[in-house]
C-alpha cells in the first residue's frame, strides 16, 4: 500500500524525522486558509500516488493564500500519468541550505533491505549513483540484528559529512530505519532530505509504501483516499484475488499462481489474441472467491471468452469447478468458457463441469486450452454475423 | 542421492491440525514421504493420520528425529513458526504459507543463513523428489521419476511443466519450487549449484517471471561458473504491460529493470535455451535427452 506524502510524513514524525508544517486541502478555499495559517508563505503540492508533480507544475511556491487559492486551482484535476490529482499538500516552505537523499529498500539479490544515503539529493537517486558514486553510500540490514547509532554515524561520515549535519542526518537515518521495520514498509524514502539554516535536517518528501502482506499488523493504519477504485476493482479486493484489469482484450483469464496467469497472457498473446485481465485467484479458493473471480473478469470490458487456468495443489480442483457453475448459474455469463485444471480432486472437478457442457483441458497443455477459447470466441462471433 | 529431500528424509508440518495441515499431511503419507509427526502448540499428544502431533518442534526432534520441516501455518505466525524451527537445529525448513510479511520472510532468511539452515520460501509449492519423497503441496501424480531438475518462482509452472513432462513420459530428479515473493531463502543459484552436484539431474529446467533481478543473477552464475549441464529457461510475462503489479509482489517491470528482455538477453548470453513459449519447453528438453 502505497502512501500520499503526506500520510508518510506524519509517520515519519512520530518516529522522531523532523518535517515541515503543513496540512491537506481538497479545494481552493481550504488552501488558501492553509497558506494563511503559515504567514502566506507556502507550497502547493499536489498528492498522488504515482505521478510525477515536478514537471507537470503541480508543485508550486506561493507568496500569500489568494496565491495559494489560484495554485490549487490550478493543480486539483490536473491528470498526472492517468492519475486525478484530489487531494493538496500546503506546507511551510524551507529556507534550504543543501539537498540530501536516504531512503530504504527491499533488495531481493542480497535478501535484505539496504539503507541508501547520499550527499546530494533532489533528483533521481540512480542518476546520483551514475554521476557521483562518491557521495552514495550503502548499509545493508536483514533485521537479525539491529542497526545501531554508531553504525549510521560512520555511514553518514563515509559520505562526507560533519559536525552537526553528521548528528542531524544520523538521528533521521535511525528514524527511517525504525519506521520502515515497525511499519513493515518495503520503501521508505526522503529526496530530498533538505539541511536548512542552523543544521537542521527536515524530510522535504516522503515516500512509504507499506508491505500489503503485513497490513493485519497496522488496522490502525487510515490513509487519505486520493481516487476511487472502480467496481470490479473493490470486488476483487474483497473477494482477496489479485486483479488487474487491462485495456483492448477478448480473452478473460482466471489462473491459479501469478506465473501461470502470466504465461496464459503470454501464449494468449503469442497465438494471436489479447488478454483481457490478470486474475491470480490465490490458494485456498473457496466456491465464492472462484465465483466472484469469473464475475469479476465476465464483468471486465471486453470479454468475449473465458479461460480458466488452475491446478490442484494448494487448491481444490472439486470447489473451484463449483465455484465456476455457481457463476454460470447465477449471473447467466453467456461468454464460452474453458476451464483446464488437474491435481487434487480433479476427477470430481472434471465430472461437474462436463456434466454442465463445459469444455475443460485434462491433460493437454497451456497453448492447447488457448487454443480452444480463442476458437470458441470465434465460432461465436460467426454465430452472431459478428455482431458483437 | 536426490537434491533437497530424499526417500529418508524425516519430515514434520508445523500446523498439522489446521485443514490444509491435515490434508497435506494424507498426501504426503500416500505419496511415500517419512512423515514422522507433525506441531501444533496446545495439540501435543494428539494423533492426526497416524502420526504424533507435539507442541514444540524441539520435542518433535527429540521423539522422531525430524530433519525436515513443512510450515502450513497462516502468515501472522509464519515468523515464530520459522524461528522455532531454525533453532531447534532442523536442516532444512520450508514455508508454503503465502502473503507472510516480506520483513518477516527478509528476517528468517538472514537467520538461516547465519545457522546455516536450507530455508525454502516462503510463498512455494516446495520441493518434490519424484518417486521417493515430497515436502510439499503438489499434487504428486503429476511428476515423475526421472533426470530433468525443476527449479522455479512460479509453483504452478512447475506443476503445468512437470505434468507437460510426464504425461509424455518424461521425469524429473528434483523440482525445487523457490516462492514468488522478493525475499526468499533459496535462490535460483542455490537450487542450480545443488543440481550441478546431482549425479541423476541430466537437463536443468529454470522458471523465471519478469520483475526482479533472480534470472539475471543465475545467468550470472551460469557463465561465471561454465555451468556443466544443459540449462532451459521460461520467462512469464513477456507480453505484460510495464508498471503494473501482476499478483506477487515480485511481477512488475519498472522503467528497464525485471524486463523480459533483460532477462532472456543475460540467460542466453550465458548459454541458457530460452523457449519463448511453454510448450517449446518440451521440445527442448526432449532434444536434450535424446
Amino acid at each position: 500500500m502505497k502512501l500520499i506524502e503526506k500520510d508518510g510524513k506524519d509517520i515519519f514524525k512520530r518516529f522522531g524525522i523532523p518535517v515541515p508544517q503543513g496540512r491537506l486541502a481538497h479545494d481552493p478555499d481550504q488552501a488558501a486558509a492553509a497558506a494563511a495559517e503559515l504567514g502566506g508563505r507556502a507550497v502547493v503540492k499536489a498528492q498522488v500516488l504515482r505521478g510525477k508533480r515536478g514537471k507537470a507544475g503541480a508543485v508550486r511556491l506561493v507568496g500569500s493564500p489568494e496565491e495559494a487559492r489560484q495554485a490549487a486551482a490550478a493543480i486539483l484535476g490536473m491528470d498526472l500519468g492517468g492519475e486525478r490529482v484530489t487531494v493538496l499538500l500546503v506546507e511551510e516552505r524551507l529556507d534550504i541550505a543543501k539537498e540530501l537523499y536516504a531512503g530504504i529498500t527491499i533488495d531481493p539479490g542480497r535478501g535484505s533491505a539496504v539503507l541508501i544515503f547520499s550527499a546530494r539529493g533532489g533528483m533521481d537517486i540512480e542518476e546520483v549513483a551514475a554521476t557521483a558514486p562518491e557521495a552514495v553510500v550503502s548499509l545493508p540490514f536483514d533485521g537479525v540484528e539491529p542497526v545501531r547509532r554508531h553504525d549510521l554515524y560512520a555511514l553518514v561520515k563515509r559520505a562526507g559529512l560533519t559536525g552537526p549535519e553528521l548528528v542531524a542526518v544520523t538521528g533521521v537515518l535511525l528514524g527511517l530505519v525504525q519506521g520502515f521495520t515497525a511499519m513493515d514498509a518495503t520503501t521508505a524514502e526522503i529526496n530530498p532530505l533538505v539541511i536548512v539554516a542552523g543544521g537542521r535536517a527536515v524530510a522535504a518528501d516522503a515516500k512509504l509504501v507499506i508491505d500489503d502482506s503485513a497490513l493485519f499488523r497496522h488496522k490502525d493504519l487510515t490513509p487519505t483516499e486520493t481516487e476511487p477504485q472502480g467496481p470490479l476493482e473493490k470486488a476483487a479486493w474483497k473477494a482477496g484475488v489479485a486483479y488487474v484489469p487491462l485495456a483492448g482484450g477478448e480473452v478473460g483469464v482466471i489462473a491459479g499462481g501469478a506465473g501461470l496467469a502470466l504465461a496464459t497472457m503470454d501464449t494468449i498473446s503469442t497465438l494471436g489474441s489479447r488478454p483481457a485481465d490478470f486474475l491470480d485467484v490465490g490458494g485456498g479458493v473457496s466456491v465464492d472467491r472462484m465465483a466472484a473471480s469469473m464475475r469479476i473478469v465476465a464483468g471486465t470490458p471486453g470479454v468475449r471468452g473465458i479461460l480458466v487456468n488452475v491446478f490442484g495443489g494448494i487448491n481444490n480442483c472439486e470447489l473451484m469447478a463449483r465455484g465456476v457453475l455457481k457463476a454460470l448459474d447465477e449471473d447467466h455469463i453467456e461468454v464460452p468458457v474453458v476451464v483446464k485444471m488437474r491435481g487434487h480432486s480433479q476427477d470430481e472437478g472434471w465430472a461437474l463441469l462436463e456434466a454442465a457442457g463445459i469444455d475443460v483441458i485434462k491433460k493437454g497443455t497451456t497453448e492447447e486450452a488457448v487454443r480452444l477459447i480463442i476458437q470458441e470466441i470465434s465460432e461465436r462471433n460467426e454465430d452472431h454475423g459478428g455482431l458483437r | 542421492m536426490a537434491v533437497f529431500v530424499d526417500r529418508d528424509t524425516r519430515v514434520i508440518i508445523q500446523g498439522i491440525t489446521g485443514t490444509q495441515g491435515n490434508y497435506h499431511a494424507k498426501k504426503m503419507l500416500e505419496y511415500g514421504a517419512r512423515l514422522v509427526g507433525g506441531v501444533t502448540p496446545g495439540k501435543g499428544g494428539q494423533v492426526v493420520e497416524d502420526v504424533p502431533v507435539f507442541d514444540t518442534v524441539a520435542e518433535a526432534r527429540e521423539a522422531v528425529g525430524a530433519q525436515a520441516s513443512m510450515i502450513l501455518v497462516p502468515p501472522a505466525f509464519v515468523y515464530d513458526a520459522g524461528v522455532e524451527a531454525i533453532e531447534a537445529g532442523l536442516e532444512t525448513v520450508v514455508i508454503i504459507t503465502e502473503h507472510v510479511p516480506v520483513q518477516d520472510a527478509m528476517r528468517l532468511a538472514g537467520l538461516a543463513r547465519r545457522r546455516g539452515v536450507r530455508l525454502v520460501g516462503p510463498n512455494t509449492i516446495g520441493v518434490i523428489s519424484p518417486g521417493l519423497s515430497k515436502v510439499g503441496i503438489m499434487p504428486g501424480y503429476i511428476y515423475s521419476r526421472g533426470s530433468v531438475g525443476i527449479v522455479s518462482r512460479s509453483g504452478t509452472l512447475t506443476h503445468e511443466i512437470s505434468s507437460n513432462l510426464t504425461f509424455r513420459g518424461i521425469g524429473q530428479s528434483t523440482c525445487v519450487g523457490i516462492g514468488g515473493d522478493p525475499i526468499v531463502g533459496t535462490t535460483f543459484t542455490d537450487v542450480l549449484a545443488a543440481f550441478r552436484d546431482d549425479p541423476e539431474t541430466k537437463v536443468v529446467v529454470m522458471v523465471g517471471e519478469i520483475g526482479g533481478a533472480a534470472e539475471e543473477r543465475a545467468a550470472a552464475y551460469i557463465k561465471e561458473t561454465a555451468y556443466p549441464k544443459p540449462v532451459i529457461a521460461f520467462i512469464a510475462g513477456q507480453t505484460a504491460p510495464p508498471e503494473k503489479r501482476m499478483g506477487h509482489a515480485g511481477a512488475i517491470v519498472q522503467g528497464s529493470s525485471g524486463t523480459a528482455a533483460s532477462k532472456v538477453k543475460a540467460l542466453t548470453e550465458a548459454g541458457v535455451i530460452v523457449s519463448p513459449t511453454l510448450d517449446g519447453v518440451l521440445e527442448e528438453v526432449k532434444k536434450r535427452l535424446a
